[in-house]
């Protein structure tokens, strides 16, 4: 791990797991009027629990790439709707509005944090 | 990345309704159509959407895409009405009117426009973070 890794921490992670959330949940809001879509969303906790175990298993080396952004068939789990519709179809479409935002809010946090960690080490690496 | 993906999403979302859209405008233009035979007379027709999924990464968690499967005309009985005067009557005089039901493609045409502007909310928000993540401010 180097040390901008060190210094960004869990945030780059949780960014990606964000950034991957959005894409789901604007899958879910382009699927709203499909018969027999089903709704899905990342649980986040799962997703990066298992963004570490991938850690872990894969970088056997020191100069082995990590790939956080990727994520296991666990973390991605069914919405279970409010008012299930006759169609089939799980999309609730306030319900996803939300999330959409809240993911969104989500990533921009983690930006936010790395962009302090990076300008942290700047400062640090020019010593003023 | 993910991001960029969203805005492919969204733009297949923003051609569905289109459609959508465009099959309520040719309903409601044809409200009063009326035609020699219950064949030839017009139906409501409604597209119906399926779900696109990856074929070429296969990837489980990837957002799910959306695409017009195919294009449905309705079952409901044509009105038949008696004007003789009519050209286009049958030899008993019938006329038969298009089944469009004007109150479902109004309410249906809300719809369409609520999940198109969805469609474009989501887009802009993915762009906006996009912009955000690229000239990330570390002074």
């Amino acid at each position: 791990m180097s040390q901008i890794d060190r210094a960004l921490g869990i945030f780059p992670t949780a960014a990606a797991i964000q950034a991957r959330r959005l894409e789901v949940v604007a899958g879910n809001i382009a699927n709203a009027s499909t018969p027999n879509y089903r709704a899905r969303d990342i649980d986040f906790r799962q997703a990066l629990r298992d963004a570490g175990d991938e850690m872990r298993l894969k970088v056997t080396h020191r100069s082995h790439i990590e790939t956080p952004e990727q994520l296991t068939t666990r973390a991605l789990q069914y919405r279970t709707p409010l008012a299930p519709s006759r169609d089939g179809n799980t999309v609730e479409t306030h319900i996803e509005e939300a999330a959409y935002g809240d993911a969104a809010g989500r990533y921009l946090a983690a930006l936010r944090f790395s962009e302090g960690a990076l300008s942290g080490l700047r400062k640090a690496y020019r010593g003023d | 990345m993910s991001l960029s993906n969203i805005l492919k999403l969204a733009g297949g979302a923003l051609n569905a309704q289109t459609v959508r859209l465009n099959t309520i405008a040719s309903n409601l233009a044809n409200v009063e159509t009326v035609a020699g035979s219950e064949e030839k007379a017009f139906r409501a027709k409604r597209p119906v959407f399926a779900t696109v999924m990856d074929q070429v990464s296969n990837e489980i968690q990837k957002g799910y895409g959306v695409t017009v499967k195919t294009i449905t005309e309705s079952r409901r009985a044509n009105q038949q009405i008696f004007d003789p005067d009519n050209p286009l009557a049958n030899s008993e005089g019938y006329v038969f009117r298009s089944n469009v039901n004007p109150l479902e493609e109004m309410t249906d045409m809300l719809d369409a426009a609520r999940s198109f502007e969805t469609a474009l909310t989501t887009a802009s928000t993915a762009r906006e973070l996009m912009m955000r993540t690229i000239d990330m401010n570390t002074k």
